[in-house]
């Protein structure tokens, strides 16, 4: 048996725990930083996983996908697919408008074709109704009832004027629970023979909702690839795909999702890294102060492995304190922060990581000072003097070489300058400060470079609540050149028949109007914007889509701005594109993503217009691509086909294209201009104001919350910084405390010895600030100018320079205050018994 | 003409029935340029004595006249002052500041105090030491003998009215402790300086101009007036 190899397990154990007992102060700031970094991880480790956890319960039971056409022989067909789990027919009609509200005639089939109907979450009939079973019966709101003046009950008779005007008899066969007050739809079920033969759902095409089985395991590309497949077995054109997006951003896979994880990832990586940098840095300066004590053990025979070993199994006590303590407090937090996330499996998963992840850290930030403690040798702890860098020659040069060294002996001419001259080193409090900060390079610079990280975490956060525009914000795209926008309502264009040119034929964006909006007091000009509807055709894909025009004007500003250097739109001409009816692309992008294709130049484009008075077709040629999404400046209301003015003048007919008015006005009078423009759009119920003032409003209550949560988090981070001084400075006095009774004793005063303290941790706050400044506007420059990359064009990069004020003011406030109160504790104890103190 | 002067001077600890006298009314008289060792058993008082003349405690009761000023009236930030400028220690353990060099260890009273550097003095203390080639070194690079010599030199620099020593050969081999002791005995006749020596050697305090033994809180031996 080797001799270290004995039955020693127990002493060490007891030592480590004696030890434990006895440093209070260090077992606070290395439990504090346990708990600190254990809650931080495991609150932000379960609040991602409760938010997917969450989204994956709020989904379970959806549609996974919906195929928008498919005939009712092909659905049946694919219902006997062994991979459809789910699979209920469904229709929706146009809606019939009643004032500010729309009816939606729809028809859900009472038995699915495949599944318990249960699978997908669907409106639910009130206990006292039937499922509409005859062709007459319909089941309705309670809200619809009331607006109509209808008895909401069993039995009552009801009429519903279609869009063309033609009333039908309907009896109520149930009413649909739940409150559609906040809707502006009110749905209205019909039966399956109404669904097949009654007027508002004869002609409208089945939609199937689709589960797959095991749809919620597969991954999200495997799935999209998978329903795409399925949908064009059966008839299914891509476009009539419909994924549940909800549903597929929870599979695996999805970017957005990927994206959280590896940012979640990042950030913990980052807390573990913080952790390291203080739990190193409280068991570095903890075993310095105890080098006699180390010394000692090893004369007494203890081995260096055994010092390690208890060192080591140090840290795992309070690790033991610490990570429950942490665990509870991270688990309780991400559970108010989403309470329909909560799973116990995922949490016990994530605190079983969360505390891998930290004995790790602990160990790995031991390693280095169980490794310092057990090198100690008996000789050296014997003459330990409180100062780490010892052994090298550190002599102050005065003037020539030393002779000495050289063996030349005595000189007098090498200690002369130093009798009589000036000392090199300025031994008044502020000069001793710095020789000490000096002495302890490796110390110094942990604990500056420790502080630094929170520092420019801090600052990183404080740059971007300090750069965001919001004003800037609130007015990208529509109200950038107005506070106020009238737009022609979607609904209105949905129940004209005649979609968005129904509207426009008799369009409430007149001349008349806008001469009406101008003469408000106030109102500096009015943007008019225009697009038309139309029927595309391209591919093999027909769609309703909008044309918008632009002029040479703006035609020059797309081939300036909105064009890839090399793109093709530059060598065009406004007048060639003119004669040869050639057409821009914007968002080829979105194209993809709905057909599975792109535009190609030189595509052929058939465009069916109805102006009103009659339908003009057409056919164009795809000359190029708007690229960027900036375009949306230019103008508020695109679709995806931009021509010349010419050629949409060619179709339009003279019809008013006007589609929305952005106006811009003074500012001041705001309190006037208002209530004027409402009680003009009120008069036109086709029209929907939208203002700047609620814009700015929405976007301030959403900011103020991201400022929060920034600003939160990064006040944790800091925590951990001043952890690390608190505990850097605490420790430089306590272990020098019979260095400072020294020093009082050949006559520093208290004021002086108050002094050269509070300078030596005002040099740490000072290097924390110098790499806060430079470090921290650095990567919140670099931070602001990657976001403005990522389409952010409302942050500015501005210096934070209150935020980085106060947390200079922290910084110099920590050391005094902690100098003074540590001093004055001391004062309570008599010099004489001060200069006694061993360790 | 007396240097240092005690009355009556008391130091009790705790309260009854547990008191600790650990001076219990000293009267001592000390002249200047005079050597004097105070000598006792371990408990006996004279650690406790040395702290009290040289105002690093303060006296239950009684006062202590140094160069005419009484310091047990003194507030603290006064006291050390008068530390500084008046008195000069040399502990068993040294006491050098780690951080600083033999030199600068040496000369920190003074530069704590803005004084004046009084080359010619310093040379003379350093070349009497025999410090000229350790003035760069730093404390742990001595060896306690050494250290002790640079005690001595802090002491010795600020020309105090009088040093106080506690057993500072408490911590050295006979040889060293030889050499330290002569040294001391050198300082006091060469620059006429008045040095308090504690000890509980005898052998040590013969090397003293006077001795004076204490025991219990009291002086039991030595020239002492009531």
């Amino acid at each position: 048996m080797k001799l270290d190899e004995n039955n020693n397990r127990n002493i060490i154990l007891h030592l480590a725990k004696s030890s434990v007992n006895n440093s209070r102060l260090r077992n606070f700031f290395t439990v504090f930083a346990i708990v600190l970094s254990v809650s931080l991880l495991m609150t932000m480790g379960t609040y991602t996983l409760g938010i997917e956890t969450a989204m994956q319960r709020q989904v379970s039971d959806m549609q996974q996908v919906r195929y928008e056409v498919i005939d009712k022989t092909e659905a049946k067909k694919m219902a006997e697919e062994g991979d459809i789990s789910y699979l209920l027919l469904i229709k929706q009609g146009v809606g019939i408008e009643l004032g500010n509200k729309i009816l939606l005639p729809s028809y859900y089939a009472q038995d699915t074709l495949k599944g318990k109907r249960s699978e997908v979450k669907l409106s639910e009939i009130e206990k006292d109704g039937t499922f509409p079973a005859k062709y007459e019966e319909a089941v309705v709101t309670r809200e619809y009832c009331e607006l109509m003046g209808i008895t909401p009950k069993v039995g009552t008779s009801f009429p519903i004027t279609g869009i063309d005007g033609v009333q039908e008899e309907f009896v109520i066969s149930g009413i649909l629970e739940g409150s559609w007050k906040s809707s502006g739809m009110y749905p209205v079920l019909f039966s399956e023979r109404y669904a097949e033969e009654g007027r508002l759902l004869k002609d409208i095409p089945y939609s199937a909702l689709v589960k797959l089985a095991g749809g919620e395991k597969m991954r999200q590309d495997a799935f999209e690839d998978r329903i795409v497949r399925l949908g064009a077995d059966y008839g299914v054109k891509h476009k009539d795909v419909n994924p549940n997006n909800y549903f597929t951003g929870t599979l695996k896979g999805d970017t957005i999702l990927a994206q959280q994880r590896i940012v979640t990832a990042a950030v913990g990586i980052g807390i573990l890294f913080v952790s390291v940098l203080v739990i190193y840095s409280v068991f570095y300066l903890s075993v310095i102060g105890r080098t006699r004590q180390f010394g000692q053990l090893r004369t007494l025979g203890m081995t260096k492995k055994q010092i390690r070993k208890m060192v080591r199994r140090e840290g795992m006590f309070l690790s033991l304190i610490g990570i429950p303590i942490g665990l509870l407090t991270g688990g309780i937090v991400a559970y108010f922060l989403k309470p329909a996330g909560w799973d116990w499996t995922r949490t016990l998963v994530m605190a079983v990581v969360v505390i891998i992840a930290d004995v790790i850290t602990v160990q790995i930030s031991l390693a280095k000072p169980a490794a310092l403690a057990s090198g100690i040798s008996p000789i050296e702890a014997a003459k330990f003097t409180g100062n780490v860098d010892t052994g090298k020659v550190k002599s102050e040069k005065y003037g020539t070489k030393r002779t000495a060294r050289k063996g030349h002996g005595h000189k007098q001419g090498a200690v002369r300058p130093a009798v009589s001259g000036k000392l090199k080193r300025k031994l008044s409090p502020f000069g001793m400060a710095r020789i000490s900060a000096g002495q302890n390079r490796k110390k110094t610079f942990l604990t500056m470079f420790s502080l630094g990280v929170g520092g420019v975490l801090f600052m990183l956060a404080a740059t971007f609540v300090v750069s965001v525009s919001l004003e800037e914000y609130s007015r990208q795209s529509t109200f950038e050149k107005g506070e106020y926008a009238i737009t022609l309502s979607d609904n209105a264009a949905e129940t004209s028949g005649r979609g968005l040119s129904g509207v426009q034929m008799d369009n409430p964006l007149n001349k008349e109007f806008v001469d009406g909006i101008l003469s408000v007091d106030g109102v500096k000009k009015v943007y008019e914007y225009q697009r038309m509807e139309m029927k595309w055709e391209a591919n093999g894909e027909a769609e309703r889509d909008y044309v918008t025009g632009f002029d040479r004007v703006l035609f020059g500003r797309i081939q300036e701005k909105y064009m890839k250097h090399d793109s093709e739109v530059r060598s065009l001409n406004y007048d060639k594109m003119v004669e040869n009816q050639q057409i821009l692309i914007l968002s080829n992008q979105t194209v993809e993503e709905v057909f599975g294709w792109k535009f190609k130049i030189g595509d052929k484009v058939k465009m069916a217009f109805d102006n009103g008075r009659q339908t003009i077709e057409k056919e164009y040629t795809v000359a190029g691509f708007i690229k960027d999404s900036d375009y949306y400046s230019e103008n508020v209301i695109n679709g995806w086909f931009q021509m010349p003015q010419e050629l949409l003048d060619e179709v339009s007919g003279g019809l008013n294209l006007n589609d929305t008015i952005v106006v811009s006005t003074d500012e001041s009078k705001e309190k006037s201009i208002t209530p004027a423009i409402k009680s003009l759009v009120q008069e036109n119920p086709n029209l929907i104001l939208f203002t700047l003032k609620e814009q700015r409003e929405q976007d301030k209550s959403s900011f103020t919350l991201l400022y929060a949560v920034i600003l939160g988090l990064s006040m944790f981070i800091i925590g951990f910084s001043m952890l690390n001084l608190l505990n850097t400075l605490i420790t430089n006095i306590i272990t020098r405390k019979q260095e400072f009774a020294m020093l009082e004793s050949v006559g520093m005063s208290r004021r002086q010895l108050n002094r050269m303290v509070s300078v030596e941790g005002l040099i740490l706050s000072a290097g924390n600030a110098v790499m806060t400044l430079i470090a921290g506007t650095a990567a919140g420059y670099a931070g602001v100018m990657i976001l403005r990359g990522f389409s952010a064009k409302y942050m500015h990069y501005h210096f934070p320079g209150w935020f980085y004020l106060g947390y200079i003011v922290v910084l110099i406030i920590v050391p005094l205050v902690v100098t003074s109160v540590m001093l004055r504790g001391f004062e309570r104890q008599a010099l004489t018994e001060r200069l006694r103190v061993e360790d | 003409m007396s240097i240092l002067k005690t009355r009556n001077l008391k130091k009790y600890y705790g309260g009854e029935p547990n008191m600790v006298k650990a001076l219990d009314g000293i009267n001592l008289e000390i002249e200047d340029g005079e050597f004097v060792a105070v000598v006792g058993t371990s408990g006996s008082g004279k650690s406790t004595l040395l702290h009290m003349l040289g105002g690093l405690d303060n006296p239950t009761e009684g006062i202590v006249t140094i160069a005419g000023n009484d310091i047990s009236k003194m507030n603290q930030e006064n006291l050390t002052v008068f530390r500084r400028r008046q008195i000069g220690f040399i502990f068993q353990n040294y006491n050098l500041v780690p951080m600083l060099n033999v030199y600068e260890n040496m000369v920190l009273p003074l530069e704590l105090d803005g004084k004046r550097k009084d080359a010619r003095y310093l040379q003379q203390i350093i070349t009497m030491l025999g410090l000229e080639e350790k003035l760069k070194n730093m404390p742990n690079q001595l060896s306690g003998g050494q250290q002790q010599r640079v005690a001595i030199g802090r002491a010795l620099a600020g020309k105090p009215a009088i040093i106080l020593a506690d057993e500072p050969t408490g911590n050295l081999d006979s040889k060293t402790s030889q050499d330290v002791l002569g040294l001391l005995k050198m300082t006091s006749s060469k620059f006429h300086q008045t040095i308090v020596m504690i000890t509980h050697n005898e052998e040590i305090a013969q090397l003293a101009d006077r001795r004076i033994r204490i025991e219990d809180g009291r002086i039991v031996e030595g020239r002492w007036q009531e």
